[in-house]
């Protein structure tokens, strides 16, 4: 399945500063909002000088078709986050997307749209979307929770940050019925400890949860390898260094474990594949977590 | 009106705007933003004779006005390009330039002569010059012995126009140049990538797991633009320019310095609409400048 790519100049309509590096914007960007979906990212330049000279990468943080817009959330780390902070409402961003692959979407009855091969659990069975987030990976798991809670299943969203001033727009997700639990490093919320201590402490058994998560590389390889010893079926949102964003450069790949395309060739026991093509989000099995 | 045309050493391209290779994919990736029968010519990313996983990530890195990457060559190999990506590529009516990259003098008369029996390949663009494979690749672009051999070795192969890409990374790439011209090359291609690298403070170490990379965008520009001038008046064979070409004005000054036609590299990825962006402004350009035929700008500047 291919969605039309679009390349538009899209006018800033809200941009608030959550924390003092955290930050929601808000654009307008209809033909986007229609077509995008959750887990899927964007390519956005403030302005078209030579310097600094490569798009961004984010996550759509939210999708609202209705109003024509789309929500990041971002973290200011360096130059380009610091550049787009700055810009105000009512200027423009060059954007381009919707870009990637996303997350596997709920059906009707809240059963996996996308089963696969080997699937754990009874194909007809509602499963339990279980959201692990790691800092900024919050941001590409809402529009997510969203289509599962229209089909009447909120789940459960693991959410690990720093310290307890780090949370942010908690709202949104109690409003989508999503039971909520936390874990900060210096125990100011929730349980101390990481996200990970989370998953491990918490139980699942019986409820045929699918595991959606999104941070760092070393807290992805740990979720994977928990899910895999529970037989959980679990999808990660992967980042890496990106140029083009559209699958051209052959930039940000990673190993990953994808059947074999070419029937000719000899077997190989991992590809690299591209994070911004054949990504961002992958079946955790598919991607080789060691090297 | 405008006339567009130029002819690059036999290949006749309606305007002279191509996509330098590894920076547009097959086409593909960039036919949602671009009409690609609009350009002169698409520039695939390099192919060799097997497919090759290419150097590990990370394999970029942004550094002032332009990147560093050391992709290594990762490509489907020429027999799975000709099957499943050139077809396409054919059909939207552009012209293809393969580029080819050898791991001896041998493999690049191979891929010459599966180029040549190729209907849908328009010309051969043969990189002596990828500073990010070990064997081969650069070592041949490096002197001018390697480079004339592996010009004849395709030359040999192929009646279709071949396109030596130079490398930036010599002392003298006049010497390269001329050498190539007098084993049979119909044009040249300059300028690949410089050799480069960047370190990460934090941890101490290469940014890139390649450690050296290839420096490319408007950061090389100077460069190679001093260096298509130097080639115009080295060799009489069309110049293919490119490195860092950003805008419509940096298109002309390479035309003004030499070039028949130009190649838009990393531009695209700041800019996806980057190649039609720069093709309407040298456009643009001529008719403001009372200019009736393209190819006038050609060497201007001398
Ligand atoms: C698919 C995808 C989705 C993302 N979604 C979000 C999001 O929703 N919210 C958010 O805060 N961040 C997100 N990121 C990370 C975000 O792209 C980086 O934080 C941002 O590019 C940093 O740019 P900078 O100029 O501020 O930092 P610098 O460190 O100055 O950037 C230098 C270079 O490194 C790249 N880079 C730096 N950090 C990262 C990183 N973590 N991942 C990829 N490239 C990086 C930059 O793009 C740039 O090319 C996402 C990354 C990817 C790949
Ligand atoms: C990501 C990337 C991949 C590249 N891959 C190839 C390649 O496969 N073969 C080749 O001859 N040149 C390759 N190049 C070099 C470009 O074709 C071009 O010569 C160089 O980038 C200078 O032009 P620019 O500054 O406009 O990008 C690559 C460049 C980049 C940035
Ligand atoms: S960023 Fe260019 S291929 Fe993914």
């Amino acid at each position: 399945m291919k969605t039309p790519l679009l390349l538009t100049a899209a006018p800033v309509i809200e941009h608030e500063q959550l924390k003092p590096d955290v930050y929601r914007l808000v654009l307008a960007a209809p033909s986007i909002a229609r077509q995008a979906l959750p887990g899927q990212f964007i390519q956005v330049r403030v302005n078209n000088l030579a310097e600094p000279l490569l798009p961004r990468p984010f996550s759509l943080a939210r999708i609202s078709a209705d109003q024509g817009t789309i929500t990041l959330l971002y973290r200011i780390v360096g130059r380009g986050t610091r550049l787009l902070a700055g810009v105000p409402t009512g200027q423009t961003v060059q954007l381009w997307g919707p870009l990637g692959q996303g997350w596997a979407l709920p059906a009707a009855g809240g059963i996996l749209s996308r089963q696969r091969a080997g699937w754990p659990y009874p194909p007809d069975r509602a499963v339990m979307p279980v959201y692990v987030a790691g800092g900024m990976g919050i941001a590409p798991l809402l529009p997510l929770a969203v289509e599962w809670y229209r089909q009447g299943q909120p789940g459960l969203l693991l959410y690990g940050v720093r310290s307890g001033d780090q949370l942010a727009l908690l709202g949104q997700w109690e409003e989508l019925g999503v039971k909520v639990r936390i874990a900060t490093e210096d125990g100011s919320v929730g349980i101390r400890g990481t996200v990970i201590d989370l998953l491990a402490a918490t139980c699942l058994t019986g409820r045929h949860p699918v595991i959606y998560a999104c941070g760092p590389w070393p807290l992805l390889k740990a979720i994977h390898q928990i899910a895999r010893g529970n037989y959980w079926p679990c999808q990660v949102s992967l980042e890496e260094r990106m140029a083009c964003g559209v699958g051209a450069c052959l930039g940000c790949v990673c190993r990953g474990k994808i059947p074999q395309v070419d029937p000719i060739a000899e077997p190989v026991p991992w590809r690299h594949v591209r994070v911004c093509r054949e990504g961002p989000v992958f079946w955790s099995d598919e991607v080789v977590w060691d090297g | 009106m405008v006339d567009l045309q130029v002819n690059l050493g036999g290949l006749v391209l309606k305007n002279p705007v191509t996509t330098a290779s590894g920076t547009f994919g097959f086409g593909e990736e960039y036919a949602a933003f671009v009409d690609l029968n609009r350009l002169g010519a698409v520039t695939v990313k390099g192919l060799t004779l097997e497919p090759r996983e290419g150097n590990p990530a990370p394999r970029v890195a942004e550094t002032p006005a332009g990147m560093l990457n050391a992709i290594g060559l990762q490509n489907p190999g020429i027999y799975r390009f000709i099957r499943e990506y050139l077809p396409s590529l054919v059909t939207d009516g552009v012209p293809v330039i393969v580029n080819i990259n050898g791991y001896s003098v041998e493999e690049y008369g191979l891929l010459a002569a599966i180029c040549e029996a190729t209907a849908g390949v328009a010309a051969l663009e043969v990189n002596i010059s990828c500073p990010n494979v070990r064997q081969g690749g650069m070592q041949f672009g490096l002197s001018p012995q390697s480079a004339a051999a592996v010009t004849q070795e395709v030359r040999r192969h192929t009646r279709k126009p071949v396109i030596v890409k130079l490398s930036p990374n010599v002392t003298d790439i006049t010497e390269i140049a001329r050498a190539v011209t007098a084993a049979g090359a119909d044009a040249v291609s300059l300028i690949n990538t410089l050799l480069g690298m960047a370190i990460d403070v934090g941890s101490r170490r290469p940014v890139l797991a390649n450690v050296f990379g290839g420096l490319s965008g408007p950061a090389v520009k100077p460069v190679a633009l001093r260096m298509v001038y130097q080639v115009y008046q080295a060799v009489k064979v069309p110049i293919l320019g490119m490195g860092g070409i950003y805008t419509a004005g940096d298109a002309v000054e390479f035309m003004m310095a030499g070039a028949t036609a130009v190649a838009v590299g990393t531009a695209n990825f700041a800019n996806p609409r980057a190649t039609l962006d720069i093709l309407e402004g040298m456009a643009g350009f001529c008719l403001q400048e009372g200019i009736t035929g393209i190819s006038e700008l050609t060497g201007a500047a001398h």
